[in-house]
């Protein structure tokens, strides 16, 4: 009676092998555009914390008295060195005469600058990958009224 | 029924197809989803771009109009990759009005329609950076700033007696002229950004009262470094009314050297070094190239002055005008009184520091009486003008205890002093050296305590409380002077018709008036025309007009009338009530106008202003101040104050 029943036909090794290899393809591909998706997030919050702190810093910097923005032509202020989120950013602020107006309107140019490792893609088990970043705000700022 | 196992061969592969072709799906969808928030991060950055470009233009375009109220012309920049665009073309879809220097509303209305007011300009600054593009609308007017009862850089430091208000004007409401002034906001607003608990922004040490109005605030800016911005004592006492880290105002800085600078062209009113005695009248724009000093009041009379060096005043600073010092100015003693007509006051600005030193004059009047009995009553007088009530409580009728120092009436051989009264007919308390007393109290009582005031034990006209009372006392009689002493200016000071200069404590009838009423002949002037000095008494000479000049300062004749007592009695009543004074400040220490200095600003002693004290330095107000913010100020001051942002939008 055994003799008389008739197996499903299995796979044969070179089958599996193939399914394999397609499968491990395709899900590498998978796991590239997943480890995309998740730099590309990664870097899209950094970018909009990014702005969010320059555009901090600039207003900041904008409220203050103008005789104290003149000092720092001379005398530039330090790095700031801050952490959001986790992430670090260094700001740099910059002021100079502003070089195309007339003198004696006293413009300022400031420019905020944003330096920061971002995060390119993802390796191995959550390693993350990163290459230098930067972001900057410029603006012009008078001795009397400010917007 | 069910089917053969050949049949389900391959269900196996296309279930793991379709499984990956779900994940590949989920996984594209998580990707787009991610490139949009990178598109969007992307996107936000560019606005923010745009945006700092377009206040940054916004700013270049506020400096362009500074220096040139009428500028009308297209304005754009670079910053960076980013740019800014400003047109006045009322043909471009976005474009700006200037109405800066007109005082009717602009014949353009603003490309969305609005009506743009005088002394004002609404402008539209458009940033670019790639495809973003920000456009905001800003309104600005002249003189508009931070202007609070102090507004400083650094700390503001009290102690003692303080009170901060601040009023919409000094007059009373239109609808209701009795009524006190209507409040408006003063406050404190400092900007320093290192404090800490024994160096807050605004302190208050203690040792007095420190009265803040309903309407006004302590304000401070976000601190760099500590947290207590406002000491304990002030925010035990008005926790709600302090706005902590908030102060985002734009302190003006004015350039006070470089206008000096400009100034320095005009005629000198004295050498560099000089020393000038009296009144310093200026109806000119002048300047000293060095340091000057004056024993007296310095009168500007919508003229300016320009100070290359520092500025002692050994006086006050009146009418209306602007004292602009390269270096520093001390005022000791200030005005004697404050005087309620607007527009009235002086701006002061300096490029290093303030000091306002005040005087005691009062309890320095109080020790002169109190070595003469027999001037009780007049202390009793001066009370009542201080409290403005009689010691029933009832309100004084000020206007007829005004007039009744001034009624020209004959003496009286013997009063009796219970007959004392603030009703017709006023009698003198006061005897005079010739042994009478004198109905009403100019013609004889106010002389009178002035020279009584003089032979008091303890008298000095070398002491500046002296100067300080007696300058008050003599000022109010100047106001019902009997004699015609016209005035003209001679290189800033006032002088006599004979050209002999004119010193307030002789030459405003300090001697006892003979003649009883007062005669028709006397004013002889029979036309409204002919009360202008230069156009009647005197011919056209312009030495002698006095139009121009402010009118505490001008001529009897000016404020006489016709033949006709009665009309001149109406006339006069009719200037003091034009012309309101505050006798309640008789003889104290005050400045009514625009304090600002580069430096500190320094005000002791029961100092008190109307105004505003603005400094990019520190503020220390000691042993009593008074600062009263008047919103009218905000115009009036408009010429010294950079332009003002009063509103602003993003299109």
């Amino acid at each position: 009676m055994l003799g008389s029943v008739r197996w499903p036909r299995g796979f044969t090794l070179a089958e599996i092998i193939v399914a394999l290899g397609f499968l491990t393809v395709v899900l590498l591909s998978l796991m590239g555009l997943l480890t995309s998706h998740y730099a590309m997030q990664s870097k899209s919050e950094e970018s909009l914390a990014a702005g969010h702190l320059a555009l901090a810093q600039m207003e900041s910097w904008k409220s203050r008295p103008y005789s104290e923005l003149a000092a720092l032509v001379s005398s530039p202020a330090p790095p700031i060195d801050l952490v959001r989120d986790g992430r670090e950013y260094r700001c740099r602020l910059q002021v100079t005469p502003h070089p195309t107006s007339a003198p004696q309107m006293r413009l300022l140019h400031l420019s905020v600058r944003l330096d920061w490792q971002e995060s390119t893609s993802l390796t191995g088990l959550g390693g993350v990958t990163s290459r230098p970043a930067f972001f900057e705000l410029e603006s012009l700022v008078a001795p009397g009224a400010a917007l | 029924m069910s089917r053969s196992p050949e049949g389900r061969q391959g269900i196996v592969l296309l279930s793991s197809l379709a499984v990956l072709v779900v994940v590949t799906m989920l996984i594209a969808a998580l990707l787009k989803t991610s490139r949009g928030g990178l598109f969007h991060s992307s996107h936000y950055r560019d606005g923010l771009r745009a945006e700092q470009a377009a206040h940054g233009g916004a700013n270049h375009l506020l400096a362009v109009l500074e220096q040139d109220k009428t500028y009308v012309d297209p304005l754009s920049g670079r910053l960076g990759e980013a740019t800014y665009t400003v047109t006045f073309d009322p043909s471009q879809p976005y474009y700006s009005v200037n109405n800066l220097t007109s005082d009717s509303d602009a014949a353009v209305t603003s490309f969305q329609g609005h009506t743009v007011a005088p002394r004002s300009a609404d402008l539209i600054v458009v940033g670019n950076y790639g495809i973003s593009r920000r456009a905001f609308r800003v309104v600005v007017q002249q003189g508009t700033s931070s202007l609070r009862s102090v507004a400083a850089v650094g700390r503001v430091s009290l102690s003692g007696d303080v009170t901060i208000d601040g009023v919409k004007s000094l007059l009373p409401p239109t609808d209701d002229p009795t009524g006190a002034p209507e409040p408006a906001p003063g406050g404190i607003l400092s900007k320093h950004r290192t404090v800490s608990a024994g160096q807050p922004a605004i302190a208050w040490s203690g040792g007095g009262d420190f009265q803040l109005s309903e309407l006004s605030r302590l304000e401070t800016a976000p601190p760099d470094t500590g947290t207590d911005s406002v000491s304990s004592a002030l925010r035990a006492l008005h926790a709600g009314r302090i706005i902590d880290h908030g102060a985002g105002d734009m302190i003006p800085d004015i350039d006070v050297a470089a206008k000096v600078s400009q100034g320095l062209s005009h005629p000198p009113l004295a050498s560099g070094g000089a020393t000038l005695n009296g009144y310093v009248f200026v109806n000119q724009a002048r300047s000293v190239h060095g340091d000057l000093t004056v024993n007296g009041d310095l009168v500007l009379s919508k003229a300016p002055l320009y100070i290359d060096g520092d500025l002692t005043l050994n006086g006050g600073v009146e009418g209306v005008g602007s004292l602009f010092v390269s270096g520093d100015i001390v005022v000791n003693g200030g005005n004697a009184l404050v005087q309620s007509s607007q527009p009235t006051g002086a701006a002061m600005l300096a490029g290093g520091d303030i000091r306002l030193q005040g005087i005691d004059a009062e309890g320095y009047l109080d020790s002169l009486l109190g070595g003469d009995s027999s001037l009780v009553t007049l202390r009793s007088l001066l009370t009542l003008y201080e409290t403005g009530k009689e010691t029933t409580g009832a309100p004084v009728d000020m206007w007829s205890l005004t007039v009744a120092l001034a009624k020209h009436v004959g003496p009286v051989p013997s009063p009796n002093p219970s007959d004392v009264n603030f009703s017709p007919p006023w009698v003198s308390p006061v005897p005079a050296p010739d042994g009478t007393h004198n109905h009403g109290f100019a013609a004889g009582a106010l002389p009178a305590v002035i020279l009584r005031l003089k032979s008091a034990p303890g008298y000095s006209s070398s002491d500046p409380r002296a100067l300080k009372v007696l300058g008050a006392l003599e000022e109010m009689q100047y106001f019902f002077r009997h004699g015609k002493h016209n005035v003209r200016s001679d290189n800033g000071h006032l002088v006599k018709e004979d050209g002999t200069p004119m010193v307030l404590e002789s030459d405003y009838t300090l001697s006892l008036l003979s003649g009883g009423a007062v005669t028709p002949s006397e004013f002889f002037l029979s036309h409204p025309s002919n009360m202008l000095t230069g156009n009647g008494s005197y011919g056209a000479d312009p030495y002698w007009d006095d139009r121009d000049i402010e009118m505490r300062y001008s001529t009897h004749d000016r404020i006489g009338y016709a033949a006709n007592p009665d009309l001149h009695t109406a006339k006069r009543l009719t200037y003091l009530r034009n012309n309101p004074i505050d006798f309640s400040w008789l003889g104290e220490s005050s400045f009514q106008g625009l304090v600002y200095a580069r430096g500190d600003i320094v005000a002791d002693t029961r100092f008190k202003v109307i105004g505003s004290l603005v400094g990019l330095g520190d503020v220390f107000l000691h042993n009593g101040a008074t600062l009263i913010f008047n919103e009218e100020y905000r115009s009036l001051f408009g010429e010294q104050l950079p332009l003002g942002v009063v509103y602003s939008e993003e299109l």
